[in-house]
């Protein structure tokens, strides 16, 4: 009790530095009256004026070691040292801004770099993706190395012919304008083929997914299925947007589901505001052509008992049939 | 070195302490020449050291200070005994006494008393 009173009256010192001062006065009055009152009796002992006040000195002691006691017994001189560097260093910066310029520089710059760096690898590496099973899913490149893009034919190809593959989905991102009817805005998508969320293993927050069924060539479909966040953000956690129409694009879309919160999509440097089917596009020419390599990645599951190399075996046998043809 | 002044600053204070009771407030100079007075030699050198004890003894809330007028009609700060002060020094009184007591029994035994 006697030892909290004394540190929170140290504390109390260290952070009214007013008051210390008001006490250094305190003790240089304290100690000139000690040294008066010891001066006088010494004189009425028969001691010379100049004499007197010496021998009263000598008895009192180092004056400065007393007043360096005091200190260290008010405060916490650790503190009161930090805080008389830390001025130092504020002036000595503020006489030299050139220096100060660039070290703060080289600093922001640093710091700002290595944040870059290790949110950019903590999206790619640290965090794995948010799907279930996620040991036995694989994103895949075909053919030929540094393309992962496929065209809508292949993909079909590959979805229909391997054997190693627990199904195997399609998604490309686009950004697209998007109208509620009361005010527009840009957003993220995704486009992805309609066994997506199948293939993924992924269940509804609210409402329906949409399904290979759903698709009927170009144009058709033309489905929302709204990422937990962007329903969050945009339509404040409104059940009913479950049947709303929007326009993306000039074009009606039906809202008819929205994921789940932990699921941001399969690429994760990019998570979507929503999902729509891919064949939901009008052009058929996009889903016809094999030269036009426009779908960002393929990805699925592997069949149990499948490895690595079954997989990239039998996927290459197709690559093989695609090239003869 | 530094040992020898901590026991100095504990028998220091209880000192300041003992003096304050039984004579009531003082100023710093006024202490200082009582504890010289009864203690001898203790304290003719160094006198300053008895402020950082006073200032302990303050923030401990053992003593209180005030300014005030000393005989020759100066401002003087005064030291006074607090109701926490005269419970620490009867509680280290008894403390003093019990620890005095045994190590002069200690100093007394002779080797025939132990055999």
């Amino acid at each position: 009790m006697k030892s909290l009173r004394r540190l929170l009256a140290r504390l109390f010192n260290v952070i009214t530095h007013r008051i210390a001062r008001d006490q250094d006065a305190r003790l240089r009055e304290e100690i000139a009256d000690h040294i008066a009152l010891q001066t006088e009796e010494n004189l009425r002992a028969g001691l010379s004026p100049i004499e007197a006040r010496r021998q009263a000195m000598v008895k009192f002691g180092g004056i400065e070691a007393v007043k360096q006691d005091y200190r260290a017994e008010r405060g916490f001189l650790f503190f009161d040292h930090l805080a008389r560097d830390l001025r130092f260093a504020f002036r000595m910066l503020r006489k030299s801004p050139g220096f100060t310029c660039v070290a703060l520089l080289t600093l922001a710059l640093a710091i700002g770099a290595n944040a870059v760096v290790f949110s950019a690898l903590n999206d790619c590496i640290l965090r794995p993706l948010n799907v279930p099973q996620p040991e036995s899913f694989y994103g895949m490149q075909f053919c030929e190395a540094n393309h992962n893009a496929q065209s809508y034919p292949n993909f079909q190809d590959f979805r229909d012919r391997n054997r190693t593959l627990d199904g195997l989905a399609a998604y490309d991102m686009d950004q697209v304008g998007v109208d509620t009817g009361d005010n527009s805005s840009r957003a993220w998508l995704y486009e992805v083929s309609g066994n997506y969320f199948d293939v993924l293993r992924i269940r509804p927050y609210l409402g329906i997914f949409f399904h290979s069924p759903d698709e009927h060539g170009a144009g058709s479909a033309p489905y929302i299925v709204l990422s937990y966040g962007y329903w969050h953000a945009r339509f404040q956690d409104d059940a009913g947007v479950v049947g709303r129409t929007v326009k993306l694009n000039e074009r009606p879309f039906t809202i008819i589901g929205v994921a789940p919160p932990e699921f941001k999509g399969t690429f994760l440097l990019l998570s979507p505001d929503f999902f729509v089917p891919m064949v939901s596009r009008e052009d058929a020419g996009t889903f016809d052509s094999r030269s036009g390599r426009w779908i960002f990645e393929l990805v699925g599951h592997l069949k149990p008992g499948v490895t690595r190399e079954q997989a990239a075996a039998g996927l290459n046998s197709i690559c093989g049939y695609l090239h003869e043809t | 070195m530094k040992q020898k002044s901590d026991v100095l600053q504990g028998t220091l204070a209880l000192m300041v302490l003992k003096t304050l009771d039984v004579l009531g407030p003082l100023h710093g100079y006024g202490i200082a020449r009582r504890i010289e007075q009864i203690s001898g030699d203790l304290l003719a050198v160094n006198q300053g050291t008895l402020y950082p004890v006073l200032l302990k003894l303050e923030q401990e809330g053992s003593i209180a200070s005030d300014w005030g007028a000393s005989e020759n009609n100066r401002r003087a700060r005064f030291y006074r005994l607090t109701k926490d002060g005269r419970k620490q020094l009867r509680a280290e009184t008894k403390d003093w006494q019990q620890t005095s007591g045994i190590i002069g029994r200690f100093f007394e035994v002779k080797a025939e008393d132990l055999s």
